[in-house]
Order: C-alpha cells, then sequence, then structure tokens
C-alpha cells in the first residue's frame, strides 16, 4: 500500500494559515432568516398574478406592505430596494391598520398572537389583497402562511382564499408550495 | 435532472455571508435566487446559527423534492443516477448496484443507508435490499448523500459514504394525492396518500403497489424476472408533544420476485419514533425503531430477522465557539436461518448480535469563517470488539463565494453475518459437479476482522458567476483488512487479505440560465486498485472489485419549464465500461415531459434507455443476466386538499 497522502495535511495546514489574513463577519440567524423571508415575498409577487384592475397603468407600482411594528419592514426595505417586478417598481409600504393597507398588493402580516392574526387577516379579506401570514397552524381567511421545517422556510396557499382575492398562482408556484382548501 | 438546488444553497450562502460582513463588499443578491433555491436554504434554530449545507466540510449532495419531482425517478435508486459519484446499476428486473466511490456489486457493503432515520441496511451482509427499499417519492422531502466516510457520526458501515432519505412531514402534506402509472418495463404503479389531522399534529397514510415486467437476455428470451410489490406506510408529526416535536412511522411491505428456479419472496414491518426538544443551548432527541423481515429463495436461502434500536443525542453549544454533539446507543439484531437443503446455510443458524455505540464531537469555529470538527465514534461490536472511527474535519469560507475543506478520517466495516458464518452446502450424492463434492463447506471465517479505510479528501465550493456555481471533490482512500476468498478450500474461505488505495475526482456543475431553466453537469474519475497482500492466494476478488465500478462517469441534465404549466427534463449519462462485469463503455438517455393542465392534476410522459433496445448493466454473465430495454410510462397525479 502507498503511505497516505500529505495532500490532506498540507491543505489543512494552508488553510489554517491563510485563513488569519482573512475572516469575514459572522452572520446571524435573525438577519438570514429576514432576507429569506423578504426574498420569498419578492417571488410571490412575481409568480401570482393579480386581477388587471390592481395595476392602474403598466409601470404602475407594486405595492408590498408591511403591518407594522414587525421586524421584517426593515430587512425588507434593503432588500426590496430598486426592485421591478414584471414592469412595476417595488414599493415598500408600511402601516399600523390593516385597514390603511387594502390597497397593497401583498401584505405581511408577522403578528405571532392568534387571535389578533384572525383579526388582522379577516380585515384584509375580500380586497385582492395576497395576504402572508406566519404562524403554526393554516388559517382560513390568510392566502399563503410561511412556516419553517426543519429548518427550512417552506410556504402553503389557501387556494380558497386565492380564489376568493382573484389571485392566480402560477403552475410552478403551485408545484413546490404546499396546498390547502380552507 | 437534477437542478442542483445544493449549488444556489451555496451561492446563497455566500451572499448571506457578503451581506453581513462590509459593506465593501456587492452583495449577492438573495431575491435573485429561484424559490426553489430559497426553500433550501437552512436556517439553524439550533444556537442561532447560520447551518447552509454549503459549509459542510463534506462532500455532500441533496437531491430536493422538486428534482425527485421533476425527473421523474420512480425509486430510490434510480433518483440517485442523478446524485455525482454515486454508482447505481440495474442487475435484473428488481435489483440495484449501489455504491459510492467504488466497490459496486449488488451486495454492495460500505454504505450507510438511512430512512427516516433507520438504518436500512442489512446486518447479513451490510447492504441495502434495494428491490424492497421503495417509498412513493412524492413523499419524500430529501436525499442527502455524503460521498467519503461519515462513520464519525453514523458508525460502522459508513465507510465510502452515507444515503440519508427524509420523508415529508405529514403536517406538510395535507389532502390527498393519488397516482397511476403504466408502461411497458414498469407495467403499473399505484400510489395513494391521505393525510389526517389528529390531535394538534397529522397523520399521514400512505399505499403503494408496483407491477414490473421481465427483462429481456442478451438473445432477446424472456429473463423471466418480474415483480410485484405492495407497501402501506403510515407517517404522524407533532410539533407539541411532551415539550418537543415527535415524528413517527410505521411501514409494511410484501414483495414477490418471478424467478426460474421458484419466486423469491419478501416481508417486512417496521416502527420508529423520534421525540426532540429544544433545549437552552441546543437540542436533544430520543430515537426509537424497529424492523422485522423475512426473505425466502426456494433451495437457496431463508432468513427471518429481527432488529432494534435505541439512540440519545445531545447538541449543545458550549459559549459561542463550540457546538458538541453526543450520543449513546444501542442495536440488536436476531435472526433465524434456514439449513439443508438450502444451498446457504449459516453456521450457526440462529445467532444474535448487539452493537453498542457513543460518539462525542465538537464544531469549533475558530474564527468566523473556519471551523473545525473533531469527533469520533466508538462503537462495541459482538464480533470484533472495540472499533474507534475518528475524523477531523476543517472547513473555511475564504471569500463569501468560495468555501474549501479538508478532512481526514477513520472508518471500519465491521464483520457481518455473511462474513463470518456463511457455508454452502453441497447436496448427497453429486454435490454441485465441478464446483464441490457432496458435503458441508464454511465459507465464512469467525476470526475475520474488520476492513479498515483512512479517507484524505479535500473540496472547493464555488460561485462563478450569477446562477452557475462548481463543487469539487477529490479524495484518497487507503484500505486495509480487505475481504478476500482464500482458495484454501473448495469453495475458498474469507480472510482479510486485499489491500489497496483509490483516488478519484467529482465534480459537479449547476447552472440557472433563467428561472425557468437550469443545466447541470457531474463528471466523475475513479481509480481503484485493490490487489493480495503477499500472503494471500486470491487472485480473482481484486480484479473483479476494480472492475465493477466505472472510471469515468458523466452526466448532463436540463430543467426546463415553458408556457407556465409544461416542464421538460432530459438526461444524459456516459459511463466507461466495467471489466469485470463485461459491460462495454455505455451512453444512456432519458426524458420526461409533464403538463399541469390544472393544479391538482399533473400529466407526465418518461422515457429512459433510450439509445438501445436493451442492454445489460450489471451482472457478469452475459448469457443469462438481465438487460434493460427501452422503455417508456405515462402517469397522471391528482391531489386534493
Amino acid at each position: 500500500m502507498r503511505a497516505p497522502g500529505h495532500c490532506g495535511a498540507r491543505l489543512l495546514l494552508a488553510a489554517l494559515v491563510l485563513s488569519l489574513a482573512l475572516a469575514p463577519g459572522p452572520v446571524r440567524a435573525e438577519d438570514l432568516e429576514a432576507k429569506l423571508k423578504s426574498a420569498f415575498l419578492l417571488n410571490f409577487v412575481r409568480f401570482i398574478r393579480f386581477p388587471a384592475e390592481r395595476y392602474s397603468s403598466p409601470d404602475a407600482p407594486v405595492d408590498i406592505c408591511v403591518l407594522t411594528p414587525d421586524p421584517l419592514a426593515e430587512a425588507l426595505e434593503q432588500s426590496l430596494a430598486g426592485k421591478v417586478v414584471g414592469g412595476h417598481p417595488v414599493r415598500l409600504r408600511r402601516g399600523d391598520r390593516p385597514e390603511a393597507l387594502r390597497d397593497c398588493h401583498l401584505v405581511f402580516v408577522g403578528s405571532r398572537s392568534s387571535d389578533l392574526l384572525d383579526s388582522q387577516l379577516a380585515r384584509l379579506a375580500g380586497f385582492g389583497v395576497l395576504s402572508v401570514h406566519e404562524s403554526g397552524a393554516p388559517k382560513s381567511t390568510g392566502v399563503i402562511r410561511l412556516y419553517s421545517s426543519d429548518n427550512y422556510l417552506r410556504f402553503e396557499i389557501n387556494q380558497a382564499a386565492a380564489e376568493r382575492e382573484r389571485l392566480e398562482p402560477s403552475a410552478g408556484l403551485l408545484e413546490i408550495a404546499t396546498r390547502i382548501r380552507l | 435532472m437534477a437542478v442542483s438546488r445544493f449549488r444556489e444553497k451555496l451561492a446563497a450562502a455566500g451572499c448571506a455571508l457578503s451581506l453581513a460582513s462590509t459593506a465593501v463588499a456587492a452583495p449577492e443578491d438573495l431575491t435573485e435566487l429561484s424559490l426553489a433555491a430559497l426553500m433550501n436554504i437552512e436556517v439553524t434554530s439550533v444556537s442561532k446559527r447560520v447551518e447552509p449545507l454549503s459549509d459542510a466540510a463534506a462532500a455532500i449532495y441533496v437531491l430536493t423534492s422538486e428534482q425527485l419531482s421533476q425527473s421523474g425517478a420512480r425509486n430510490i435508486a434510480e433518483a440517485l443516477r442523478q446524485v455525482p459519484g454515486v454508482q447505481v446499476a440495474r442487475s435484473d428486473g428488481r435489483g440495484y448496484a449501489v455504491s459510492v466511490r467504488g466497490f459496486n456489486s449488488t451486495s454492495s457493503d460500505k454504505l450507510e443507508v438511512l430512512l427516516d432515520g433507520r438504518s436500512v441496511y442489512t446486518p447479513l451482509f451490510s447492504g441495502v435490499f434495494w428491490d424492497v427499499l421503495e417509498t412513493d417519492l412524492a413523499d419524500v422531502e430529501r436525499i442527502e448523500v455524503i460521498r467519503g466516510p461519515g462513520a464519525t457520526l453514523w458508525g460502522a458501515n459508513a465507510v465510502n459514504g452515507v444515503i440519508n432519505i427524509t420523508t415529508k412531514s405529514a403536517l406538510a402534506t395535507p389532502g390527498g394525492r393519488v397516482q397511476l402509472s403504466a408502461g411497458n418495463e414498469e407495467t403499473a404503479a399505484l400510489a395513494l396518500r391521505q393525510t389526517f389531522r389528529v390531535a394538534d399534529g397529522a397523520v399521514r397514510l400512505s399505499a403503494l403497489n408496483r407491477w414490473r415486467d421481465d427483462s429481456v437476455l442478451a438473445d432477446g428470451g424472456d429473463a423471466q424476472d418480474g415483480s410485484r410489490f405492495s407497501q402501506a406506510t403510515a407517517r404522524g408529526d407533532w410539533e407539541k408533544f411532551l415539550g418537543g416535536r415527535l415524528s413517527a412511522g410505521a411501514n409494511i411491505y410484501d414483495a414477490r420476485f418471478q424467478a426460474l428456479a421458484g419466486d423469491t419472496t419478501a416481508r417486512g414491518e417496521s416502527a420508529q419514533a423520534r421525540w426532540a426538544q429544544p433545549t437552552q443551548a441546543g437540542e436533544h432527541s430520543l430515537s426509537i425503531w424497529y424492523e422485522h423481515y423475512d426473505r425466502f429463495i426456494p433451495g437457496t436461502y431463508q432468513e427471518y430477522r429481527h432488529t432494534a434500536s435505541l439512540e440519545y443525542e445531545v447538541q449543545h453549544a458550549l459559549g459561542a465557539r463550540h457546538e458538541l454533539g453526543f450520543g449513546v446507543g444501542w442495536r440488536y439484531t436476531q435472526d433465524h436461518t434456514g439449513g439443508p437443503p438450502l444451498a446457504i446455510l449459516f453456521d450457526p443458524a440462529d445467532r444474535t448480535l448487539n452493537t453498542y455505540s457513543a460518539f462525542l464531537q465538537d464544531r469549533w469555529s475558530l474564527n468566523p469563517a473556519l471551523t473545525l470538527t473533531l469527533g469520533s465514534k466508538f462503537e462495541h461490536n459482538d464480533l470484533t470488539g472495540i472499533e474507534v472511527q475518528p475524523s477531523a474535519r476543517l472547513g473555511w469560507r475564504a471569500r463569501p463565494d468560495v468555501f474549501v475543506w479538508g478532512a481526514i478520517s477513520r472508518a471500519v466495516r465491521t464483520p457481518n453475518r455473511l462474513d463470518q458464518d456463511i457455508a454452502i452446502f453441497c447436496p448427497p450424492p453429486a454435490g454441485y459437479p465441478g464446483v464441490c463434492g457432496p458435503g458441508t463447506f464454511r465459507v465464512g471465517n469467525p476470526e475475520l476482522d474488520s476492513e479498515v479505510v483512512l479517507a484524505y479528501e479535500t473540496g472547493l465550493r464555488l460561485a462563478l458567476a450569477r446562477g452557475l456555481s462548481a463543487d469539487l471533490a477529490l479524495f484518497h482512500n487507503d484500505y486495509s483488512h480487505l475481504k478476500s476468498t482464500e482458495p484454501t478450500t473448495v469453495v475458498g474461505a474469507f480472510d482479510n487479505s486485499l489491500q489497496g488505495v483509490s483516488d478519484g475526482a467529482e465534480l459537479s456543475l449547476d447552472w440557472q440560465a433563467r428561472e425557468q431553466l437550469n443545466f447541470s453537469g457531474s463528471y466523475s474519475l475513479l481509480s481503484l486498485r485493490t490487489e493480495p497482500t503477499a500472503a494471500s492466494g486470491d487472485v480473482k476478488t481484486a480484479p473483479a472489485i476494480n472492475g465493477s465500478s466505472p472510471r469515468h462517469q458523466l452526466r448532463l441534465g436540463s430543467d426546463y419549464r415553458f408556457l407556465g404549466d409544461w416542464e421538460f427534463h432530459g438526461e444524459a449519462r456516459y459511463l466507461t465500461r466495467l471489466p469485470a462485469q463485461k459491460i462495454p463503455d455505455r451512453a444512456e438517455l432519458g426524458l420526461r415531459l409533464a403538463y399541469t393542465p390544472r393544479p391538482h392534476l399533473k400529466l407526465s410522459l418518461s422515457a429512459e434507455n433510450l439509445l438501445h433496445d436493451q442492454a445489460p448493466e450489471f451482472g457478469n454473465k452475459p448469457a443469462t443476466r438481465s438487460e434493460l430495454q427501452r422503455s417508456a410510462w405515462l402517469s397522471l397525479s391528482w391531489t386534493w386538499p
């Protein structure tokens, strides 16, 4: 048998020496999670067709909104700046009442309290709004639920709610989503 | 094929790092990744660390549920053809030879294979009965393949690789689904599932039935190896159970494989549960599983086996820099085998074996970019006593888009029932003419020791440009005490008198050209050189090992979504010859077209082995081995909420 290769040991040593010179900053899980969620939201707007009357002109902005206070607002601001979806520039808006956000295309409702969430989602229902919420269990009034499964972010589309809001998710989106009908 | 989401994951990880470091580096943008890619970015809650897979200091590849769905793969072994560096060859109407980094055979014994945490290789010969490792791939969340030793965590048998199959949580598959397929080779398949809400959680019940046609012989004759496989599976998940998460499953199968000498039958049941609870600084978990199977080949062999396993694991962050992992486990296996006139006997005919194990690992962040993982598994088994399997792994994120790793590991393959106890019964009055006279001849060696590998690995992952990423792994393995068959008796006797080295490289590329268009490719090089030691008279085994895995494997794949609801999948493979199997260089092509006319309805047409009317993949007897025919099948799936 040949003697073990020295290559492995040399590599380890080289990596060790080089690493002392280069050290990127640490990433916090919360940062990544917020950025991930922002990217999910943008993709939802990309792959869900809104009723034509929701845009006043072909280059009217698409409004992605956050019900505040929510820590996601800041990450959204960074991630979505300058984005354009299907010719519509992305505009981020915040509001502290659902009623103020009924003309938004997408509203992110980050409330953790189930009762509060129920009430907020109910106040957005019927206005053609793509509501996105996070909770442990599906809500009949919400269109998309973001949830984590084994440390991965997943999403669930409530098709009954989507139809009610006259939103048309693309086949590709439905393919990778968990689908429910509540 | 193989949209390698894993590559995107590393691009994403790179971008996350760059965003979080200084504002100087131009941040790549998470929002430019596809949703499928985003779904593969892991956010670990344990100790609040980001642990993207691309920061794993190992050669790892993940087949996602999306890839499984796009490829239309029909079973787990077929799905593994997409994974770089894995050798998959179908040996007959139902069986497969699957290995990683060489040593391929239908009884490959250097892989650990897990299905939802349950080890599915048999203690009989340390290999997998691929013909009964079935699950509806629509229920599979992901298949992780680690090439190279994984013994520090997984234990003996994870010598050349680990295949970890995880099914979807029942909470993630509400509603129901039915899939019907029909084709010329895969005659018919029916998969059905329905999920029920049960006490804050969910339970999914699945059933699978599959009928396969006979394959053909080289002369066009019928190989008479058709089969029928039936299985029912249950999985339940509860997010809140005694302060933790509970996942439990059960499985029962029954199969009949046609053969000239009489049909082989295989039956089995298993049950498993895993409970995990978050702690202040990590998580602890308890896993338990049980499996029973029996298998009968008329005139040849019979086996009943019970295996049970219990494991407890703790993950614990110690300060900001150390993540400790610790675990203990016990596995019990008991078998009954048949006596004469069956040709394959075991002496003793019944045997119970226990394995006790513990592992300890520290993942040490030397600085934010550099992580050293040190650990070892300690195992005690009834056949060889104590085995120590340590490893050291260093991972270095050199730049946001560059990750370099290196590892040194020692792993063993402990002897199994076959290695130590197998005997051949040659029936009176004549025995098997030309092989043995009448009598019982022991081939197994009770003194047989573990096979050992020392593995040196290094790898590099790069995000090359927008959407294009690369993953390269290089390895050198040093094997000693490999099993030989010494010609000391008419049938031979096992000994540890082979040794060898392997060198190789595995490169995979992934290019997400557009949101709807992906190209992937992989190439693997394997140079495996085993040889008998000076003390050995076994001149046959080494050439058989060396010549049963392709030296070069090339694969190209593409996925394309078009017109909104159509998808195309194409996959071409080229593999060089297997001299020991008398298989020439070969190329193969598979295509699939799927149409989703309504969100809940999907139709697909798949075809494989398109380049040949028929061709063999494995089996060293050209006149009697099965050959694969060009095949096509139509599939329809319907889901409901």
